[in-house]
């Protein structure tokens, strides 16, 4: 099964569908924007301010999701041995720094209006907060670093302890008395949030993880590119 | 119609600035990586540029051939084999093993090669064997013995 994920065969992959996901991007994104920004009703409390939430939980939730993802593939390339693990979270963590920066900067533009405060130290933010230092700690290890054996190792011990992080986000709302509001939207029950504004949502969501896939190809496109360079080197 | 969409009850500078700061986000990570691609993917077309364009071809055919074994090369590993059978003492798998790296195959598919070759060689080795035995002393292969087997 392994062979499957052999860098040469992805490669022949990887290089062509760049194209075709930047397009696909652009029409899911305008429609997720037409949906948000013009389609959709506005709050009965919040009025227009609510519109922000289309582009402020998409980014908190793919920004989640890399990094669990990102934990996963560095324990299982340990167990495995297998570096293209490593490769692969190597360029996933980009665009999920710059998800969970957009979570931030557009809770604190929401915030003004709502709450009345452009920052608070309440718990859903600060561990927002400290997830995204751990992405700085990864990315910013991966530049310090050269020998690989070594950053493999740090690079992992980062993502095992920064996953304590994840489940403490989930559920800080449950947990504590924070001025965020719990969640919405349920997989299990029935969702709080009416079908009219869950339906742009979920294609804003759409829109955000076709743009992650599409930075990450590009960045694994240009580490295989890197390891090819330096195998001519020795030739 | 215009001013009302971009008014939006007073919250308007809110959200566009929100979404705004998105799309602004997405197009500097996007060029950010197009430039890094770009950047690598010039320095591998001026290495490749700069390398013999024979030896690009050597090392292609090289890396093509380490893996089949042709009739020539299975022969040359035979020869090996037979020195086994000169120096009494010169092990028949260390000098199949040797033979087949001294072909340019690599260390797993000679190791494989000398595996499969055993298994004809034991065959002939092991019939010879039975043959002298037969014809030295007969009374092995009587009747009681056979039963026993």
């Amino acid at each position: 099964m392994f062979k499957l994920f052999q860098p040469n065969k992805i490669f022949q992959i990887t290089s062509k569908a760049p194209k075709y996901i930047l397009l696909l991007f652009v029409i899911v994104l305008s429609i997720g924007l037409m949906e948000a920004l013009i389609l959709s009703p506005e709050d009965y409390k919040q009025s227009d301010a609510v519109r922000i939430m289309y582009v402020h939980v998409p980014a908190a939730w793919i920004s989640l999701g890399i990094f669990s993802s990102i934990t996963f593939l560095s324990i299982s390339g340990f167990i495995f041995k297998n570096k293209n693990f490593f490769l692969i979270s190597k360029s996933l963590a980009p665009s999920g720094f710059v998800f969970n920066i957009i979570a931030l900067v557009t809770g604190a533009i929401w915030g003004k209006p709502t709450w009345g405060t452009w920052w608070a130290w309440d718990a859903r933010i600060t561990s927002m907060l400290i997830l995204a230092l751990f992405y700085a700690m990864y990315l910013i290890s991966w530049r310090i670093y050269e020998n690989e054996e070594k950053v493999f190792k740090i690079t992992t011990f980062i993502t095992i302890i920064g996953i304590v992080n994840v489940p403490i986000i989930k559920y800080s709302v449950d947990w504590w008395n924070t001025l965020h509001q719990p969640a919405s939207i349920n997989i299990l029950s029935k969702s709080s949030i009416h079908s009219s504004m869950l339906f742009p949502l979920l294609i804003m969501t759409a829109a955000f993880a076709l743009f992650s896939l599409l930075i990450f190809l590009m960045k694994y496109n240009t580490e295989l590119i890197k390891i090819k360079n330096k195998g001519l080197d020795r030739l | 119609m215009i001013n009302e969409l971009l008014f939006m009850n007073g919250y308007g500078v809110y959200v566009l600035s929100a979404f705004s700061f998105t799309l602004l986000s997405f197009s500097a990570l996007y060029l950010i990586t197009k430039v890094q691609f770009i950047k690598e993917q010039n320095k591998f077309v001026a290495k490749f540029g700069s390398l013999n364009s024979e030896k690009a071809e050597a090392a292609k055919t090289e890396e093509s051939d380490q893996e089949g074994i042709t009739y020539k090369k299975s022969f040359i590993i035979g020869c090996f084999q037979v020195l086994s059978i000169l120096f009494p003492g010169l092990s028949r798998s260390a000098a199949t093993i040797i033979g087949g790296m001294s072909q340019q195959l690599n260390k797993k598919t000679a190791l494989e090669f000398s595996f499969f070759l055993a298994v004809p060689t034991m065959l002939a080795a092991s019939a010879k064997s039975t043959l002298d035995v037969y014809q030295t002393n007969p009374e092995v292969f009587g009747k009681e013995n056979l039963l026993l087997l």
